[in-house]
């Protein structure tokens, strides 16, 4: 699958998680982190200085939501890194219990003082707030209050009480006396200000201490004026200070005239209107305080949390960081020697670190390195010490000797083809020695190597025979000892089968014996016989009736010596030196050349044929296969001839096929008839000398036949598998 | 069906879904909070615009939701900022964003404050006219009427509409009492009301 490489934001976003990725193999710090801390330790004092008022202060509020906003990506952090590392802890992975200690002990230490001192501030800030406030305080703020508004409203009202004089003093003047009125009883109650006006707003009489030509009108009081009933209020002046202005009618005593208005003003002096000020400053100060009260404990509450919450946050988070970056080098030598362990002797990444780290992963990598190489040698050697055993199995399976091990213990350790080829029997490993005695043929051998083991000497070479059901079987068997490689000593027998030699050394016995009988008997023998028949010659007319003596004897002598003759060709014939003329031949067709001469014989015996069909031509010697064909066609005759005849008569088949055996094609030729076969005890030497159950005959017959098969390089057994359990000779002729 | 299937979230990381589980939990707070603050102490009523050649004059009624909450406030000495605001806006793509669409605005500013000494309170216009009342009642009367307030408009402009709003301008407020203006308690403000702009 395709795997796209994350973006730089959410690897950023990881590791400052304290998540997996490439760069918490780092072992120094995150740049970016140390900044990311620095912003917020900045962003904290620039939070203080707007929290404490002046012209920061309207950044107040965006500064407080920007700091939740802090203070829930540092704890979208935390949980993604508590969460991360308890996953780690729960894989069981190496190192996350050390974090783990880290991360708790660190939280501790950046909790515990952090808590006491916003447990105290806390306090701290509810009673600083509340030491503000006091029912005492407050009650004086108000008598103070009262006192200057007792100040201020004698003066109002005796600046009514003015008025109200000179408005008395107005009623039934004409306007031109009203005047002079005017200004005498502004002087006289020594008021600020004095306009009489008429109801069109027309100014009739007006007295100032200023000098304006234009006096101010009170169209505001006359607005508030209710029912022609005298006002009097307390306003401040643009310029600072308190006046006192009324508004008060000055009542006509014609009926349908209108009322005149007279307006006064009168500043409260200076002192007093400066205490008073003072007094409202405080009062208004002091309920605005008390108006704050809750809202700045909240304020301040809120700045104090979010300052705990930033810095407990950013320690947790730094701990859970500097946990992970610690901890991280130990996780990769874990699973460094969990590699080794598995056999990956892969070295780690270096880290550019001096420290006790770096040191042992520099180390740890130098070990890997070496028990790489130790790995490279042993897996060569191991190797080199498999082909060898692969080299010396080829060569225990390909050679005819027959070989067994024993280990220490007796046990059977390894055995080749040949040994069970030999032994003609399965073994197995393992085996022990003592469970092979199992009362078969081959209790002559375990019998022997048990008696050599029992009595140890440096090694041992016998010759024995075992019995088979087909003959004896010859074998000699060489032991010796060794040790293997835990140092307990086993042995190894090697063993020949012999029995094939021993009756090739008896049959160049006999050829040499047939030899020398021929040579030493043959020459004699005509002379014998020449003077025999000179005597018969000579004497046998003269003596007449008397000769009848020398008659039979000389008869005799000629007759065995005749006998003789053919026994010494017999000698010579198995003792001649194999001169072979070899060329192509059918054999079918040699079978039938050689059957003509024998259909014409009144012997009473069916000889028939079946031959195989399409069988490729043998290179062979003509004459001698004629002279197998002869012998073994003879031999089955006079096995035939001196039997029980049975009630379908007798019989010889001549069978001819062609056969696979093993890589090369074979020709089979098989003689079977219907006689009495071969006795069992002859079984298995019929091909030796002068072995025959006939009365007549040389004994030679089988053993010609089989010198000229194995000229032939061909191959020769009897058995009593013929026709009806008579006798039966198959030769296999090697083609090509 | 669990909340992180629903979203269609991969199954990969339990940490990273119980991360997202938490962030949308703290965000539907922060909505059902916001939700919550909702809800104006003022109502401005009855606008009526008088078109002229490049201004239209407003009248309208206010009504005041909060008066108690606003006379405590100044009775305790704390000075208010009074603020009338208008704006002409016309239909643009993309009007529902505040701001968008808006060709003339224009906002008037009156300082309310009580004196102790001579139980008044004055309400001074921008101009630095003070206007003193002796009765709380007269005061409401001026705040609940806004009278010949003029918008000037772009030359032929004759389509649209007019919104008006009047509030309590919290940025005036000491630090303390502007964290409690966000809450819904002292949030001292109308929402805007609308009117079309006649032809």
């Amino acid at each position: 699958m395709d795997r796209r490489p994350p973006s730089p934001l959410k690897n950023w976003l990881r590791a400052l998680g304290a998540g997996t990725t490439e760069e918490q193999l780092r072992v120094g710090p995150r740049w970016d982190a140390v900044l990311l801390l620095l912003a917020i330790v900045a962003f904290l004092g620039i939070n203080f200085f707007t929290s404490a008022g002046g012209p920061l202060s309207h950044y107040f509020v965006p500064m407080l939501v920007i700091s939740a906003g802090i203070v829930l990506f540092l704890l979208s952090l935390v949980l993604i890194s508590v969460v991360a590392l308890l996953l780690r802890l729960r894989r069981g992975e190496v190192g996350s219990q050390l974090a783990t200690r880290l991360v708790v002990i660190i939280t501790l230490l950046s909790f515990l003082p952090a808590a006491v001192v916003f447990g105290f501030s806390w306090q701290y800030l509810n009673q600083g707030v509340d030491s503000w406030f006091s029912s005492a305080v407050q009650s004086a703020l108000d008598q103070a209050l009262n006192v200057a508004k007792a100040g201020v409203d004698r003066y109002r009202n005796s600046t009514l009480l003015a008025a109200e004089s000179i408005a008395q003093a107005l009623v039934g003047e004409s306007d031109s006396s009203a005047v002079i009125t005017v200004i005498a009883l502004r002087d006289q109650y020594r008021l600020s200000s004095v306009t009489l006006f008429s109801s069109d707003n027309r100014i009739i009489a007006t007295s100032s201490d200023n000098l304006s030509l234009a006096p101010r009108l009170p169209r505001q009081e006359i607005l508030a004026m209710e029912e022609g009933h005298p006002t009097a209020a307390i306003e401040p002046e643009p310029k600072g200070g308190l006046l006192v202005k009324v508004l008060i009618p000055v009542l006509s005593p014609h009926l349908g005239e209108s009322n005149r208005m007279l307006y006064v003003e009168q500043p409260i002096p200076e002192q007093l209107t400066r205490a008073a000020e003072a007094v409202q400053v405080a009062y208004t100060r002091y309920h605005q305080l008390m108006l704050m009260r809750e809202p700045m404990k909240t304020a301040f509450q809120l700045s104090l949390a979010v300052a705990l919450l930033l810095a407990v946050l950013s320690a947790v988070w730094m701990g859970l960081h500097l946990a992970r970056r610690l901890t991280a080098p130990i996780a990769r030598l874990a699973a460094g020697t969990q590699a080794v362990a598995r056999g990956e002797f892969i070295p780690l990444q270096t880290v550019a670190s001096h420290d006790e780290l770096g040191v042992l992963i520099h180390s740890f990598n130098n070990m890997t390195r070496q028990l790489a190489r130790a790995k490279q040698q042993a897996a060569a050697a191991q190797e080199q010490a498999e082909q060898r055993r692969l080299y010396l199995e080829t060569v225990l399976g390909q050679i005819s000797s027959g070989i067994l091990t024993f280990d220490g213990e007796n046990h059977l350790a390894e055995v080749n083809a040949a040994a069970t080829h030999i032994l003609q029997e399965d073994l197995f490993r393992g085996s022990a020695l003592d469970d092979l005695y199992d009362g078969t043929a081959l209790e002559p051998l375990w019998k022997l190597v048990a008696d050599w083991v029992e009595h140890p000497r440096n090694g041992m070479q016998r010759e024995l025979q075992i019995e088979r059901p087909d003959g004896p079987q010859t074998m000699i068997v060489h032991g010796a000892h060794f040790a293997d490689d835990a140092g307990s000593r086993g042995f190894v027998l090697v063993f020949d089968d012999i029995s094939t030699l021993v009756a090739a050394q008896r049959s160049a016995a006999w050829s040499e014996v047939a030899r020398r009988l021929a040579h030493e008997i043959k020459n004699p023998l005509t002379p014998i016989q020449l003077s025999a028949e000179r005597l018969r010659r000579k004497y046998l007319e003269r003596l007449g009736d008397e000769g009848e003596t020398l008659d039979r004897a000389t008869r005799t002598i000629i007759h065995q010596v005749d006998a003789l003759k053919v026994m010494v060709d017999a000698f010579s014939e198995y003792a001649r030196q194999p001169q072979l003329e070899l060329r192509p031949l059918d054999l079918n067709t040699l079978i039938l050349d050689v059957l003509d001469l024998y259909r014409g014989q009144e012997s009473g015996v069916e000889i028939r044929a079946e031959l195989g069909a399409g069988l490729p031509p043998l290179r062979a010697d003509v004459h001698r296969l004629r002279q197998i064909l002869n012998n073994l066609l003879r031999n089955a005759l006079d096995a035939l001839q001196g039997g029980v005849e049975s009630s379908d008569g007798k019989h010889i088949l001549i069978r001819t096929r062609l056969t696979d055996a093993g890589p090369t094609k074979m020709l089979e030729l098989s003689v079977l008839d219907d006689g009495p076969g071969f006795p069992v005890e002859l079984l298995a030497r019929v091909f030796e000398p002068y072995v025959s159950s006939k009365v007549k005959g040389s004994g030679l017959g089988l053993a010609i036949v089989r010198r000229i098969v194995e000229e032939h390089g061909g191959q020769i057994i009897a058995d009593n598998q013929g026709l009806q359990g008579g006798a039966r000779i198959v030769i296999d002729f090697p083609l090509g | 069906m669990r909340l992180s299937s629903a979203l269609r979230l991969p199954a990969a990381r339990s940490g990273q879904r119980l991360l997202v589980v938490i962030l949308l939990g703290l965000c539907g707070f922060f909505c059902a909070t916001g939700v919550a603050v909702a809800g104006p102490a003022f109502h401005v009523e009855r606008v009526q615009v008088i078109p002229h050649a490049d201004a239209v004059e407003i009248d309208a009624s206010v009504r005041l939701g909060k008066e108690a909450l606003l006379r405590q406030v100044l009775d305790q000495g704390q000075t208010l900022t009074w603020v009338v605001e208008a704006e002409w806006r016309e239909p643009e793509p993309f009007s529902f964003i505040p701001g968008i669409g808006v060709h003339a605005r224009r906002e008037q500013r009156w300082h309310i404050r009580y004196y102790p000494l001579t139980n008044q309170y004055a309400i001074e216009d921008q101009q630095g006219v003070l206007t003193l009342y002796a009765h709380w009642s007269e005061v409401v009367t001026k705040l609940t009427r806004v009278r010949n307030f003029v918008l000037p408009l772009a030359h032929g402009a004759a389509r649209g509409q007019v919104a008006l709003r009047v509030y309590v301008d919290s940025q005036a407020l000491p630090l303390p009492l502007r964290l409690r203006s966000l809450l819904d308690h002292w949030k001292l403000e109308s929402s805007w009301t609308v009117a079309p702009l006649p032809r």
